[in-house]
């Protein structure tokens, strides 16, 4: 009861240890958070900033109309890559069905992903969302160029079907088409149009006919021809993990980019473009690393000024333990009395600071809130223990004469 | 009742280079109803051989018995809450309860804090000399002597038979002192309480039932004025 009081009555003490633990909790929860935070702005990076790689022939410069085997795909599988979209080109010659010996060249471009062509939405005959579902598919449907259906007098129309007859380019050694092979003939179905300029973000050339690349990918392999990819871009999965992901693509075997190099279609490189990555990420991470530098001497510090309070604190009361000591009180009473008393204060305002932390929107996981606050509460024990033994150990006779 | 006896106490402090002998072989006896006074100068050791009575500390050689019981065989602690009650020069109350919950805290030791605890806390303080109006008021409000014998009620109602002063006075102006005095000497012979008070002053050492005189940790004389007895033990 008497300490009770004596928290009570002694306002002034009993605030000012209270805001002493508010301030060392605190201080260690926003230390906490603003590592949190680096790291999820680090995060959010490679969302916003997302890393982004693709295929090049070995000098770097060509990314498209390339020659791609299927094998390096499926290696380039192996690595965390995310959004991949995939090319591939393709010639032609096109009937529509009843019109015998009407037939029309055609450049087909196929993709899995409309981020491929820069098309904008009033520039297709359908939806967007229904053109991506077409190229993710591997249905034999299209979308024709309604310009150049017409120039070339190709009469057709949505849902009909086209005679195909697919060509692979040949290619001469400075990767150049320099004549055609066949492929196939097949057919495939309008399933719309396209309008306007268009023009594929990837190739060079032009498309008339745009398609899945997993139906084309079908086409040749059921001709038991070599199918190439003209294309392939993506982002790496986890940009956190950028310098494994690099040392695994390393063992992958994927030839370096050397600009030193000549052009080679045929000749595939890896090339990720890193360096706006690299660069803020470099910054956040230095961030990080001064904060987790000074993490631990600031929690040293702040542990040792914590205790220090609660050891003067308790020093201050020597008087009222020698005392109770004369009136016959155990000196463990004293000291469990004194524990309790720092303890009640120190959680007080340990929990007032979380508090005030939650309701200002700082949101942390239980398992940290509990184990800042169990920390706190040991720190503040074994100073206040330590001083209640130092201080319970004097001959209280002195109280008398000394005090 | 032979209630406290010394037996060839000595207590000595030893540092790395000397020992410093503070007591050397005191012998006394301090009886139950006696006002006894222990009189000696500065560094003569009273203080030391009161904290040895309060159980405090223990002798380096010799024993002390209560009632023939040695300390050693004692729990101190129970022996500082039931037997024994020290008055200080600096009346040590506590700072932050009130007069009332000063008196009243022994009550909560000893398990007496029960029923109409008020009422003997008033009683107390009306026979200390002090009125009820002091006694919603904190230790800091009081004067010296007031706050002196706040503590005699506190060691009235902590009800220990012995009573162990260590220079009650020495803060206080003479009428103050002597009203001190007079509260412990009625405790000795009105209550029957055995009243050891460690002073150097003579006017209090010739009021006392029984005189020891100590000088450099020795007990040089001892004079029983209830018998008329006098000697010199070393």
């Amino acid at each position: 009861m008497y300490r009770i009081k004596y928290m009570m009555r002694n306002k002034e003490r009993s605030l000012l240890l209270a805001f002493i633990s508010f301030i060392f909790v605190s201080f260690v929860f926003l230390y906490i958070d603003s590592i949190e935070r680096n790291y999820r702005a680090l995060e959010d990076l490679g969302k916003q900033m997302p890393v982004s790689i693709c295929l090049t022939d070995v000098s770097g410069i060509r990314q498209q109309g390339l020659r791609i085997r299927e094998e390096t795909v499926d290696r380039l599988g192996q690595l965390d890559v995310k959004d991949k979209v995939l090319t591939a080109e393709s010639y032609g010659n096109v009937s529509a069905n009843g019109q015998d010996g009407k037939k029309i060249s055609v450049f087909l471009t196929a993709s899995n992903d409309a981020s491929a062509f820069l098309l904008e939405p009033e520039s297709l005959s359908v939806g967007m969302e229904e053109f991506q579902e077409l190229l993710s598919g591997d249905d034999g449907k299209c979308l024709m160029s309604k310009e150049y259906a017409k120039e070339r007098g190709l009469d057709c129309q949505k849902g009909d079907t086209l005679e195909l007859n697919l060509y692979s380019g040949k290619y001469n050694e400075i990767g150049q088409v320099d004549g055609f092979e066949k492929v196939i003939s097949t057919q495939i179905e309008i399933g719309g149009f396209f309008q306007g300029q268009v023009y594929d973000s990837i190739a060079a050339k032009e498309p008339n006919v745009i398609c899945p690349v997993e139906w084309l990918r079908s086409q040749y392999a059921e001709a038991g021809k070599q199918f190439y990819f003209s294309s392939v871009r993506g982002t790496v999965g986890n940009p956190l993990q950028l310098n494994d992901w690099k040392a695994k693509a390393k063992k992958l075997a994927f030839a370096p980019v050397n600009s030193q190099q000549p052009e080679d279609i045929s000749r595939i490189a890896l090339s990720v473009d890193d360096r706006n990555y690299i660069q803020t990420a470099s910054k956040i991470r230095k961030n990080m690393e001064i904060l987790k530098v000074f993490m631990v001497p600031v929690f040293v510090l702040l542990v040792f000024l914590e205790a220090l309070v609660f050891f003067l604190s308790i020093h201050n009361q020597k008087r009222e333990m020698f005392l109770m000591r004369c009136l016959g009180i155990k000196r463990f009473e004293i000291i469990l009395q004194l524990l309790l008393e720092g303890s009640l204060l120190a959680t007080i305002g340990s929990v007032t600071a979380m508090v005030v932390l939650l309701c200002a929107g700082y949101g942390f996981p239980a398992g940290t809130w509990v184990k800042v606050f169990l920390s706190f509460l040991v720190v503040q024990l074994v100073g206040s223990l330590f001083s209640a033994i130092v201080s319970c150990g004097r001959n209280v006779m002195h109280i008398g004469k000394t005090y | 009742m032979n209630r406290i006896k010394i037996e060839n106490v000595s207590y000595r402090y030893q540092s790395r280079y000397q020992t410093t002998y503070v007591l050397k072989e005191v012998n006394a006896q301090f009886h139950s109803g006696q006002f006894c006074v222990i009189e000696g100068k500065s560094g003569s050791g009273k203080t030391t051989m009161l904290s040895l009575l309060a159980g405090l500390d223990l002798p380096s050689a010799g024993t002390i018995y209560l009632d023939g019981k040695s300390y050693q065989e004692l729990d101190r602690d129970e022996l500082r809450r039931k037997h024994l009650s020290i008055i200080f020069q600096n009346y040590n109350l506590f700072p932050m309860l009130t007069v009332q919950e000063n008196i009243a805290y022994p009550f909560g030791l000893t398990g007496q804090k029960k029923g109409n605890w008020k009422e003997r806390v008033n009683e107390i303080l009306e026979g200390v000399g002090l009125d009820k109006t002091m006694l919603k008021k904190y230790p800091g409000m009081l004067s010296g002597g007031e706050q002196q014998r706040v503590a005699i009620a506190r060691t009235i109602a902590s009800g220990a038979p012995i009573i162990l002063a260590d220079e009650p006075t020495g803060n206080l102006d003479t009428a103050n002192s002597r009203r001190i005095v007079e509260n412990l000497e009625r405790l000795s012979h009105e209550d029957g309480r055995c009243v050891i008070l460690v002073t150097h002053d003579p006017d209090i050492a010739q009021r006392a039932d029984v005189l020891y005189r100590m000088n450099d940790g020795q007990m040089i004389e001892k004079q029983d004025r209830t018998c008329g007895e006098q000697s010199i033990e070393k």
